[in-house]
């Protein structure tokens, strides 16, 4: 008998693969073992899992020889060539699994595993988990909905903005084609008492080791978030991610402050047995939002477009310029009268903007506003 | 860097980092360890692939910051009669990177390491 399965996730790897989790065509899990390693072929013996004891394996409860020794199904399976993300397991006709195909007594996968909860849930998941806690003074186990859903809309900027940063700023080929919504967008799924937590998803492309795309922004928001006390390291922290993820930060900084509550996050990765974690309190906001007001260019993005102005105000200050990088027309407004005297239509222009986002309710979309502070002809 | 393998391009990647005097822990099959115990095993079989690991990781050496998760390996039957060398990497040793966990480091090794450095910590 044959089943084809697909690999999910390497959970060992020294030099090669040693233990990898696989899915079949129903959604059941398997976990794979290297079992034979010569130089012209491998193979991987394979038994499958229910989620209880897959959970119970990943959050070190469980020891890896019992998982092949004595597998639920009683049945082992084996595969000679894992090249391809889909691979073909072979049912092996034993009764008992042979002692020199199994793993010695005592592997734990992990054996140091606090937040449990979240940690199973990356498995459930397979991806990014984020887990939002809120608390006000008196450690109410509640929330406004309408806090929730503002905290929760500035968060979720916050790591859109440091994403796109990340993007642009990385190595990666076709960087815009990365810079789609499913590679930030994060989903909420479920909610837990303690502080108030909410429990968010990411569905963002990933890698068969688990590292997800997303965790390039949340990496870049840690960053940021973290306790510094030296004032040139912190505005050093923040000038990294300046402009509109810098703008959404000190939003949701003055949101913690308003709402005199402290917003606390932690994310895990399947790649990553690491829980990230970061606090806002009060006075941390204070502090960092005081810095921003003393540094407003850090919150400054700034757009260019080169085109021919099509329509222009001198007077009210507005103007329309089609954009020759993507062939689109921008409008906005300008400071002063940096609109007298320049020609429509015909003549190429360089104008410099300041990019604003307009502050946001929860159900809207977010508007883009420029505003011209230079321009000059282009010849 | 001299790389003591053939590497593909982009390899290692823009954010692998020098060693920086760190020490490591590797799986090596000679007591005491020889510069064989420090290759890739694409050495052996090049041809050999593992669907989603770009040839850049296999092209490295795996390392480990931690002597009791490397230790734990030896659970595995592959891996059975390994030993655990110690290393003290320099800068001009090759380039590191965290990959697949929180201990693990993938190692692309330059031809300056000299395998004789290499201490056998547990057998």
């Amino acid at each position: 008998m044959k089943r084809v399965l697909t690999i999910n996730r390497i959970l060992i790897f020294n030099d090669f693969p040693q233990l990898f989790l696989a899915k079949d065509s129903l959604g059941v899990d398997y976990i794979c073992l290297l079992s034979d390693f010569a130089s012209e072929e491998y193979s991987y013996l394979c038994v499958g899992v229910s989620k209880k004891v897959l959970h119970s394996f990943l959050n070190g409860y469980r020891d890896l020889r019992s998982i092949f020794s004595e597998p639920e199904a009683k049945e082992w399976w084996t595969t000679k060539d894992a090249s391809e993300p889909k691979i073909l397991i072979q049912l092996l006709e034993i009764e008992k699994v042979p002692e020199d195909l199994l793993p010695d007594v005592g592997f734990f996968f992990n054996d140091e595993q606090p937040d449990e909860l979240i940690r199973n849930e990356v498995v459930e998941h397979n991806n990014v988990i984020v887990h939002l806690s809120l608390s006000d003074e008196n450690e109410n186990q509640s929330i406004p909905i309408d806090d929730l859903g503002d905290f929760a809309k500035l968060y979720q900027l916050m790591v859109e903005n440091t994403y796109k940063k990340a993007i642009l700023r990385s190595e990666l080929k076709e960087k815009k084609s990365f810079i789609v919504p499913n590679n930030f967008t994060l989903r909420a799924f479920a909610a837990s008492p303690g502080s108030f937590n909410l429990h968010l998803k990411s569905e963002a492309n990933k890698d068969l080791f688990g590292n997800s795309i997303i965790e390039e922004g949340l990496r870049m928001i840690d960053q940021v978030i973290n306790s510094e006390d030296n004032e040139d390291k912190l505005i050093e922290n923040l000038r990294s991610i300046k402009g509109h993820a810098i703008s959404s930060y000190k939003k949701l900084l003055e949101k913690v402050i308003n709402r005199k509550v402290s917003f606390k996050y932690k994310w895990v990765s399947p790649a990553s047995q690491e829980i990230n974690k970061r606090t806002i309190s009060t006075d941390y906001a204070t502090k960092v939002v005081e810095l921003l007001e003393k540094k407003e260019e850090l919150t400054e993005e700034i757009k260019i477009f080169i085109g021919v102005i099509m329509q222009a105000d001198a007077e009210k200050g507005g103007w329309r310029i089609t954009n020759e990088e993507d062939g689109k027309d921008y409008s906005g407004e300008s400071a002063g009268h940096l609109l007298e005297g320049i020609t429509l239509e015909t003549v190429k222009y360089k104008l410099t903007c300041q990019e604003v986002i307009e502050a946001l309710k929860v159900t809207e979309k977010e508007k883009v506003k420029y505003v011209l502070t230079q321009i000059e002809e282009v010849k | 860097m001299d790389w003591i393998e053939e590497l593909p391009n982009n390899c290692p990647p823009s954010d692998a980092k020098p060693p920086d005097g760190q020490t490591f822990y590797r799986l090596c099959q000679n007591n005491p360890p020889e510069g064989s115990d420090f290759v890739s095993l694409k050495i052996e079989n090049p041809s050999r692939t593992f669907a989603g690991v770009s040839e850049c990781q296999l092209r490295a050496v795996s390392i480990w910051s931690d002597v009791d998760k490397c230790a734990s390996l030896k659970k595995f039957k592959t891996l059975r009669d390994r030993v655990i060398g110690s290393i003290t990497l320099s800068n001009e040793d090759g380039l590191i990177k965290q990959t697949n966990g929180p201990h693990h480091y993938s190692w692309w090794r330059s031809t300056h390491f000299n395998p004789n450095i290499a201490v056998i910590v547990e057998q």
